[in-house]
């Protein structure tokens, strides 16, 4: 093969993923561990493009293409259910408010 | 491009987009009852259209989506177990409120499920496990105005797409050391070239194993299950705890027992100690609860430690029990979820074993389908749980792996001491508050026809076990057609 | 393409790194003065008139959540035009398929009033 070599493709999706594992362990934060997450599915992407290439055949980068897709959707997903838990603290909030009031 | 084997799939993703619209509809009738009509008919049009397909493999979709004989029968499971959830939710509040979503939500998981037990190739897998996965964060976290339920959407969400990197990690990995997405050409690439040493494959291995482990629910990627059932609305924590361990196993059983069933010797002792832990930390954990939904939960985690254990066997055999304890364990459980959820309408704490407390003797009818339930979940004889168990266990000990067998048989009779807690509690128990138990509510008659329906299965899939094992047998076969 | 084309990108990196990390080290070396004007916001910049740290509407969030979703269909049509002419019907009627379920998660959104800016 030309070019880069699979282990380059490799290292750096390793590396990605590591990164994202760890930041999945080591973060409490919803978004934080979104973030890690959204790290992970990606660095797989990584390893799939450079397999793809490796093997020559575009199996590989249909897959990408479609973890792509996912990967947004389970994070919007994600989102909404934080934006939904701040929403439902806030009306808790707010209720504490008006009951001290009287 | 031939469609019709995918046909039993569009139907129920064409309903889900069906009874997405209703809930949107002109108001009125459409926007109240549509979507659970709409659900209803989906799911036995999808039902007839697998029964029609049984029979060898037919590709669709460029050979991203095989029917055969088992992925028609997992078919049948996921839509059994979607029908019953969506029988459960009638006036659930989760399901009164935002029927359309639920319903569509519901048969958008459904749709994933099937799209595993038919994958043909690394993508549809994935794809499959993906769109049954979100689906599911969703409705654990549809009763919006409880905390605990957007907790365990939120954390489900989380543990979820980590177990779902895992196991893309290691498709890629899979991808990446036989060249091709494709099931059926993975499993010929390796067992022409011996790639058993392979640590790209041994990699890709260990990280499918990993990520569908997060998924049934197995030993040591368990936490999350307890907290999970706990909080989602009960219905879904039934559909959870049955469609979603049985697509697991679907994957399981696609990607070990079919792909690389050749490599057996190499993954058999990862996944029996994978099962092995699963049935003890299961059970152990599960004798100290207190909250039904948290015991089921324990439990659940333990009967993925007895399927894995037909999966580890790696056999034919090993497959078929496990295809026969997945259909056993989908009855027994939402017979079990049905007394929960007929419990919770009536009282605020329903949930907790205590609230039980002399509630056979007040409703013989639910206490005798929790019996059933209870006794099967336990494996006595001569109802289905036993017998899944004893071929489970027979398949491991053919193949040699007796300290498998030994586990999971000691694991059974440690969860007789919890299942039968709750009987006693049922049948003996006296109310907290004296005499008769609190609050009896009519029950709506389709969830007590669907408990009880789920109760006949399980004592009928018992004493017809030969049939059933027959059609199993088919199912498996059809694993490793070429 | 050779390996060693990538060479430049290297230096690049390397170029960066040895700036970023020169002003770093160069900042612990002598000593540095506190004053006023160093401390402001934006130091070369205006002062902030309106609270820095200020929540945005919740539904800038939605929205921007809705365009992510229908934004992203993109991935799937982009490949399947460039690939129209060879693939035929098949990919036409694969295609129109997938836009139809997004149509109709489309119809939903803006049936419940997500769409509107309130």
């Amino acid at each position: 093969m030309e070019g880069i070599p699979l282990a380059c493709y490799l290292g750096v999706s390793g590396g990605l993923f590591l990164l994202g594992l760890f930041g999945v362990l080591t973060r409490r934060n919803p978004l934080l561990l979104l973030l890690a997450v959204e790290l992970m599915l990606n660095s797989a992407n990584v390893a799939l493009v450079g397999f793809s290439r490796y093997w020559n055949v575009v199996d590989g980068q249909v897959f990408a293409l479609v973890v792509m897709v996912v990967a947004a959707a389970e994070v919007v997903i994600g989102l909404g259910l934080v934006v939904a838990v701040f929403r439902q603290r806030l009306a808790l909030d707010v209720d504490a408010l008006s009951s001290l009031k009287g | 491009m031939n469609v019709v084997p995918a046909l039993p799939l569009m139907i129920v993703a064409g309903g889900a987009c069906v009874a997405l619209l209703a809930s949107a509809g002109p108001g009125g009738r459409v926007r109240r009852d549509g979507p659970f009509w709409a659900g209803a008919a989906t799911l036995i049009a999808a039902a007839v259209m697998s029964l029609v397909l049984w029979g060898d493999r037919q590709e669709a979709l460029g050979g991203g989506y095989r029917a055969d004989r088992f992925s028609m029968l997992l078919n049948l499971v996921f839509l059994a177990a979607a029908f019953c959830a969506l029988l459960f939710s009638v006036r659930e509040p989760a399901g009164v409120d935002r029927r359309g979503e639920y319903i569509s939500l519901l048969l958008t998981s459904t749709a994933g499920m099937m799209l595993v037990a038919g994958a043909g190739d690394l993508i549809a897998l994935f794809l499959g496990i993906e769109i049954l996965s979100v689906a599911l964060y969703v409705l654990c976290a549809l009763e919006v105005w409880r905390e605990r339920s957007l907790e365990a959407g939120l954390k489900y969400l989380i543990v979820g797409a980590v177990g779902s990197s895992f196991f893309l990690y290691g498709l890629a990995f899979l991808f990446g050391a036989s060249g091709s997405v494709k099931l059926s050409v993975i499993g010929e690439n390796l067992s022409v070239a011996s790639f058993t040493d392979e640590p790209l494959l041994l990699v890709a291995m260990a990280l499918i194993v990993t990520g569908l482990a997060f998924k049934a629910s197995a030993v040591p990627f368990h936490m999350w299950t307890p907290d999970v059932y706990e909080g989602a609305p009960t219905p879904i924590t039934a559909f959870m705890a049955t469609a979603t361990k049985v697509a697991a196993l679907a994957a399981f059983l696609r990607i070990f027992g079919g792909a690389l069933t050749d490599l057996v010797d190499t993954w058999q002792v990862a996944i029996g100690v994978v099962a092995a832990a699963s049935v003890i930390v299961g059970n152990v954990g599960a004798l100290v609860q207190r909250n039904f939904k948290r015991l089921l939960a324990y439990s659940s985690i333990a009967q993925a430690g007895y399927l894995l254990i037909g999966v580890a066997a790696g056999t034919l055999q090993g497959a078929e029990s496990v295809l026969y304890y997945l259909i056993a364990y989908t009855a027994m459980t939402l017979a079990a979820f049905a007394v929960i959820i007929i419990r919770e309408r009536e009282v605020e704490d329903g949930e907790m074993v205590d609230a039980l407390a002399g509630y056979g003797r007040a409703r013989p009818v639910v206490g005798v389908v929790a019996t059933v339930a209870m006794l099967s979940l336990a494996g006595f004889p001569p109802l289905s749980g036993f017998i899944g168990k004893f071929l489970l266990f027979g398949s491991a000990a053919e193949q040699g792996l007796w300290w498998l067998a030994v586990i999971g048989a000691v694991g059974s009779v440690v969860s007789v001491a919890y299942y039968l807690r709750v009987l006693r509690v049922m049948w003996f128990g006296t109310p907290a508050h004296g005499g008769e138990p609190r609050k009896l509510l009519t029950i709506p008659a389709p969830v007590l026809i669907t408990a009880v329906t789920a109760a006949v299965a399980v004592v009928g899939f018992g004493l017809g076990a030969s049939l059933l094992m027959d059609v199993c047998r088919d199912a498996a076969a059809a694993l490793l057609a070429a | 393409m050779e390996l060693s084309d990538y060479l430049p990108i290297v230096v690049f990196l390397a170029a960066g790194l040895v700036v970023g990390l020169g002003i770093l080290a160069l900042s612990k070396v002598g000593r540095t003065k506190q004053n006023q004007v160093k401390g402001l916001p934006y130091e070369s910049g205006i002062l902030a008139t309106t609270p820095v740290r200020q929540r945005f509407s919740i539904d800038f969030y939605l929205t921007a959540m809705l365009f992510i979703v229908f934004d992203i269909e993109l991935a799937f049509i982009y490949p399947v035009a460039m690939v129209l002419r060879d693939a035929g019907a098949t990919a036409l009627i694969s295609l129109l398929s997938f836009m139809f379920t997004v149509v109709v998660a489309l119809v939903w959104v803006w049936r419940k009033g997500a769409l509107e800016w309130r």
